[in-house]
């Protein structure tokens, strides 16, 4: 059995001609680099897609903020938690770089690594702008002799936030035993930027939905034996005051039993451990949201600005530059082509906002794609519009208030059926 | 890092995936394109060695970004111009299409690509709880099915 489901799927190869329809695209992109890419234009299925356009402007503009003065800051109540989630000293900047696209070849090309730029937090405008609606958690609990703490969450009202929590360890942190017997580590660290993946993770108590975050680790005040964390995280379905949040774990620990099964795919009979699900968790409510600004472009749509982030309506696919300019001229580059200061970036569809399509099937696994039927959001349907939307968490603090236009470019490309072709809306928008 | 030496490397991977997730052969197609231009935009920031998960896991998202795309009609399967040597092969690939989305991709990852559950959650961008949750219901669907294959 085990051979025919390798042999079956051995044989499910590209077609010669989508072969040959691909490596020619692949082809003219390499020599085409920066330039439009038309993708495959055969029957309907058809996408078109434009890659990046190089601007070294968005440097120029990114140097510009780095040269931003910070005066003098009066030291606060929330002066720790500013720092983690704004300020420079827990995650390292990179400036942006070229490197060999291909070391092996003489003329392999040379690329830009996009840079990732932290500032220094003003801790004064902080106070003044999120102070009031930071909630300080402090709770605790423990798994394997591991000791989490929940510290400190803000969060607006866009659903954008952020909580910092430590995981402390006295004597260094066990590796904890995974399902099947596998060894799982509860960090995952990405080398380029401290991001972690894996658990804990953040949920909506309420209607039991995971939170999307992603987990940053404070390099510079942890040490082997306590992770200082920031989790920046957002909820499509928005937050309110009063919403239960919870910081979860979940450890599947050997119950002492065993069962023995046959896998259907391989016929082999294997032995596995019973694996008791432990999961510990921290509730805390939300408090008061930060305010928003919006911000609206010619067309009519809308950018929501808040001193953490940005929904812009009606986008849902890739931006190539956004940029934030201020009263007094100066800018913040949020996403270039060789900048990207954010801490995430996430698409909102309109399933993740409850909507039902043309055909709907139940999301049986919570991956956010119905399985077996495909549901329809018509681009021009006027039921949707604003659902397809973007949010980009900063990686630094903005003052609403303060930014004088928000500008805003991109490649959106869509799929077939009567509606295929491109978009490249480019806008900008003010108070 | 030589993109065309990637393709002819991966493609049948990238391919394999996209049609476990989409279940559509001109589907797949588009989004082995995709992938591979994707790899064209980002082969710098592409940790030497590591090129055969970045191609899954963007191979993964692209696919779940095509289900949940505007304009996207309903579409029945269209894996049916597919070949297979032996009448076995063919029913054992079509009760795998019969899985839910996210059941194949773990499937496929698993047992084909010989990924662990860590590395399969890693690409898929799930736990691994998760991932090992859709193996076991995909072997608790296709146990009987299979072994009415294996025994005729």
């Amino acid at each position: 059995m085990g051979n025919e489901f390798k042999s079956a799927f051995d044989q499910v190869t590209l077609s010669r001609s989508a072969d040959e329809r691909i490596r020619a695209a692949l082809e003219a992109a390499l020599a085409k680099e920066g330039k439009v890419i038309e993708l495959h234009a055969g029957g309907e299925h058809l996408m078109k897609r434009k890659t990046r356009k190089i601007s070294f402007t968005t440097l120029i503009a990114a140097a510009a903020v780095l040269a931003l003065s910070v005066t003098a800051y009066a030291i606060g109540a929330h002066a720790g938690f500013f720092e983690s989630i704004f300020g420079d000293s827990g995650v390292d900047s990179t400036e942006a770089y070229e490197t060999l696209a291909d070391p092996d070849k003489p003329d392999g090309g040379m690329i830009t690594v996009p840079a990732y730029e932290r500032v220094s937090v003003d801790q004064e405008k902080a106070e003044e702008l999120v102070g009031a609606q930071v909630t300080d958690i402090n709770k605790t609990f423990e798994m394997e002799g591991v000791t989490f703490t929940a510290e400190s969450m803000v969060a607006d009202e866009n659903g954008i936030g952020a909580l910092t929590f430590t995981m402390s360890c006295p004597d260094g942190f066990p590796r904890m035993e995974g399902y099947e017997g596998e060894m799982g580590n509860m960090l995952r660290i990405d080398e380029d930027r401290g991001w972690i993946s894996s658990t804990p993770y953040l949920r909506l108590s309420d209607i039991d939905r995971p939170i999307n975050d992603h987990v940053y680790l404070d390099s510079a005040a942890s040490t082997d034996a306590e992770k200082h964390l920031t989790a920046y995280f957002y909820s499509p379905v928005g937050l309110k005051k009063g919403d239960v949040v919870e910081l979860v774990m979940t450890e599947y620990l050997y119950n002492g039993k065993e069962h023995t099964y046959t896998d259907p795919f391989t016929g082999e009979e294997h032995t596995q451990k019973d694996m008791d699900e432990i999961e510990e968790h921290i509730s805390f409510q939300v408090g008061d949201l930060v305010p928003a600004v919006t911000l609206t472009a010619e067309d009519g749509h809308t950018a929501s600005v808040s001193p953490m982030g940005i929904v812009l309506d009606d986008w849902y696919d890739g931006i190539h530059d956004l940029s934030l300019t201020y009263a007094d001229g100066s800018v913040y580059t949020v996403r270039g082509q060789n900048v990207d200061n954010t801490q995430f970036g996430q698409l909102t569809s309109p399933n993740d906002l409850g909507a039902e399509g043309v055909e709907h099937e139940e999301d049986d696994d919570g991956d956010g794609v119905n399985e077996s039927i495909y549901t329809e959001y018509p681009l021009d349907d006027p039921a949707y519009e604003g659902m397809w939307r973007t949010t980009l968490v900063f990686n630094r603090l903005v003052e609403p208030e303060n930014v004088a236009s928000v500008h805003v470019s991109g490649g959106i490309g869509y799929i077939n059926r009567g509606h295929d072709g491109e978009l490249q809306p480019d806008r900008t928008f003010v108070p | 890092m030589d993109v065309l030496a990637l393709y002819d490397a991966h493609k049948n991977m990238v391919f394999r995936l996209a049609l476990s997730f989409l279940k559509s052969v001109p589907d797949a197609e588009d989004a082995t394109q995709q992938v591979f231009l994707r790899l064209i935009e980002y082969r710098g920031r592409i940790v030497p060695g590591k090129e055969r998960p970045w191609l899954a896991a963007v191979t993964a998202n692209l696919c779940r970004d095509m289900l949940r795309a505007a304009s996207r009609r309903r579409t029945e399967p269209l894996t049916e111009d597919l070949v297979f040597d032996t009448p076995p092969e063919h029913e054992i690939f079509q009760s795998v299409m019969e899985l839910s989305a996210g059941e194949r991709a773990a499937v496929y990852l698993y047992y084909y690509e010989g990924y662990s559950t860590a590395e399969a959650a890693q690409i898929l961008g799930l736990s691994q709880t998760a991932v090992t949750s859709r193996l076991d219901r995909a072997r608790q669907h296709l146990r009987g099915k299979l072994e009415e294959v294996r025994y005729g």
